[in-house]
Order: C-alpha cells, then structure tokens, then sequence
C-alpha cells in the first residue's frame, strides 16, 4: 500500500508527538527525546532518566518498550531505536 | 505438513537451549533481510562468535512464538547461554564497550589507537567548550554509516583515547576502530563556524538514481549488476527486464565480484533495497546504487506495461 508523502510526513509527526508523550509520562523528570529516520514509522528514542540506575541494558529497553508496546504490536512503529543513559 | 503453534514455540525453545549463541533475526547471517539484522551480525562476526541463527521470515507465527517467550517485541533477539541478552541497539553497544567479547567469550580486543589530525582552529574552539564544561570530555562517535558527531560527556569506562594537537579525544571501540585518519577542522558556513570532520575510511556513499537514470544506463550499454530484493511472489507480479532476484545463490555470486563493480538494488517503493544497498556497501563495495522509489516508480516513469501493485 503506497502513501502520499505529505500524509505520510504529518503521519509520522503526530507518531513522534505521541511516542514522546508516552515516554514522558513513564518517565517523569526524565529527558526524552523522539525522532524519526528513514521513513516516519522507524523511531529513535532516547531517554535519560533516574529510573535506569542499577538496572542491566536490556532491563532499560524493557521500560522503555512497555509503554509504546501496544503501537510496535499493531505494526504502527515499524522499529524503535533506543539509546538510555540512568541518570 | 501442518506444523502447530505449539510445535513452533517447541522448536524455538529446543534451539536456544541446544545453541550457546543464537541469533534470531531476518534473513541468513550472509543476507539479512533487515538493516538491524545486518548490523547484529556484524556485530557478532567482528567479535569472532560461532553462532547458530534462525531466519524468523518463513512463517509469521515464529516471531510471534519468539516474542511471547522473550517478552522482547522486535528482531533481531540475540540469545546468550539461554538468556536474551538484547536486540541491535543493545548488542552494538555492547560491542563498542568490549562486554560482548567477555559475554561470547572471545578474546578481548586489542585496543587500536587511530591517529587523528585536528586543525589549530578547531582545537581553539575546542578547548573554548571543554573548558565552559568541566568534569565533561571531548568525545568523537562515528556509526556504522560513518555518520560523525563531536560531543561532551563524561568519562566512561572501555574507551580508547587520543591526543591530537593539544587535545584529548575519547571514542568507544567502534568508533576507534573507523576513525584512523579522521581530521577535524574548523570552517565557516552560512549559520556560523562549524566543524568538518573528514574520514579517508568513509566508503564512498550510496547513490539514488531515479528510473529513468537508470533506463539510461541500460540504453547506452552500461554494464552493472541489477538486483531485485523483493519476494519471488512479487516478482511473479511484475519485474523489469535484466534485473536478477537477489536470493541466497546471488548474493553469494555478488560477494565474490570485484569490489568496484557497479551494482544498483530496487524494491517497490525503494526502502528494502535501500537496506541491501547499505549490507553491501559495508562489504566494502564501493559503486552502490539505489533505484529510487522502486519498480513502482519505474512503472509510472519508465515503463507503463509493467503492472503496479
């Protein structure tokens, strides 16, 4: 299924917005950052937050997949790129 | 044969227990079908690992069987020891650090030490930013892309550093790896001094080239390599002519041509040819060429008889 580009941009905008509302609520007081490359549905986050400390890599990934979970399972975030750093 | 759900999550269990390393992922270790794919198994090929990988892209259901018991949601998922040690961002940085040859078990690397050149300009205004910053140093990240960026950040542990010119410069392992020869310099742009860092082991960019580029190339005889990333099924669909489907066989015959030929990759709309581009330009070849926007472009600008889908 092919998308006009200027639905797919303002598309991938609005993606950005709510993966960066999601991240925030989970992550209060923490720094999230949301960006989109390669085409609006491949997302890179990155977040910096207290809630990191002492836990392993992929015990941070995990918090930081839980709350956009629901969108990567129904195929709207085709990929998310993830960078933590506890604070 | 109709094989079971059950059967399925049975299979997957059975190999992460048999295999010590084993890498999920799409495509083959010698063809992902992924970019993220691509970059774990480079990961996991530079750190000397013997590893087992299963291709997830065959039946739906195996991703959903590997996801259900990882609890992790995307591919690649790298399986150490029975344990998910972590997807593509997690094993890259990994490897940057060294820990995923202590995970593997590999001999630690040896620390190479790149010699880095930075102008006297650029080292001013360097020292002008460590200075305002304290407790943070100058840190240069170059991507698998050869991407470069100049920061501030503190101290972490694994990294290589390096003077130039007065200047201390710290870089994970990755990095490290890329940045022999970097030079760095300081020059004015329209928005105001900026920093230009230039890097003789770039390989040289992947090129666009629109369908009708492409057609012209055919018509005046060019020789190249035209390769199509889709399924056979899409194929079966439409194709342009002189194209070859680039399966297992090919990409193996592909590797072993000179690296300099001319190679020029196209999908439906440009995305998964773009993916195969970049796995060969890290392969090292070096005419890489994308067919921009696809068989779906070439349709609409080239060749009407060939149907859209």
């Amino acid at each position: 299924v092919s998308r006009e580009r200027g639905e797919a941009n303002l598309w991938g905008m609005q993606l950005t917005d709510q993966v960066r509302d999601l991240l925030q609520q989970a992550f209060p007081g923490g720094e999230v950052e949301v960006s989109s490359f390669s085409g609006s549905d491949h997302l890179s986050a990155r977040v910096r937050s207290d809630r990191f400390g002492g836990k392993s890599l992929i015990e941070q990934h995990r918090l930081v997949y839980a709350p956009v979970q629901h969108l990567i399972d129904d195929g709207t975030i085709h990929a998310l790129q993830i960078r933590t750093e506890a604070t | 044969m109709i094989v079971t759900d059950d059967q399925i999550r049975e299979e997957i269990l059975e190999t992460i227990q048999r295999n010590r390393i084993m890498l999920f992922m799409k495509g083959t270790p010698d063809f992902p079908r992924c970019g993220f794919s691509a970059r774990t198994v480079q990961c996991l090929d530079a750190a000397g690992a013997e590893y087992a990988a299963m291709d997830i892209l065959p039946d739906p259901r195996i991703r959903q069987q590997l996801s259900a018991h990882s609890g992790w949601p995307t591919i690649p998922q790298l399986f150490i020891d029975g344990e998910l040690v972590g997807g593509c961002d997690i094993i890259t940085e990994l490897y940057a650090t060294g820990e995923l040859h202590q995970k593997l078990g590999s001999p630690m690397p040896e620390r190479k030490i790149p010699t880095l050149h930075i102008s006297d300009k650029a080292a001013a205004r360097i020292r002008e930013y460590t200075q305002r910053s304290p407790g943070k140093e100058l840190k240069l990240q170059i991507d698998a892309r050869f991407q470069s960026s100049l920061g501030l950040a503190p101290r972490q542990e694994h990294e290589v550093e390096v003077e130039a010119n007065g200047i201390h410069v710290l870089m994970d392992y990755s990095s490290a790896e890329r940045a022999d020869g970097v030079s760095i310099d300081l020059v004015e742009s329209p928005t105001g001094a900026a920093f230009k860092i230039d890097n003789p082991n770039a390989p040289a960019e992947i090129q666009q080239l629109a369908p009708r580029d492409v057609k012209a190339l055919l018509d005046q005889g060019r020789t190249f390599v035209f390769l199509d990333v889709r399924t056979p099924e899409e194929r079966a669909t439409a194709s342009i002519p002189g194209t070859r489907l680039l399966d297992q066989a090919a990409a193996a015959e592909v590797e072993q041509l000179p690296k300099d030929t001319m190679l020029v990759f196209h999908c439906h709309h440009g995305g998964r040819s773009q993916a195969a581009a970049e796995h060969f330009r890290g392969r090292g070849f070096t005419n890489v060429n994308n067919m921009a926007g696809g068989i779906d472009a070439w349709s609409r600008d080239v060749d009407a008889s060939v149907p859209r889908y």
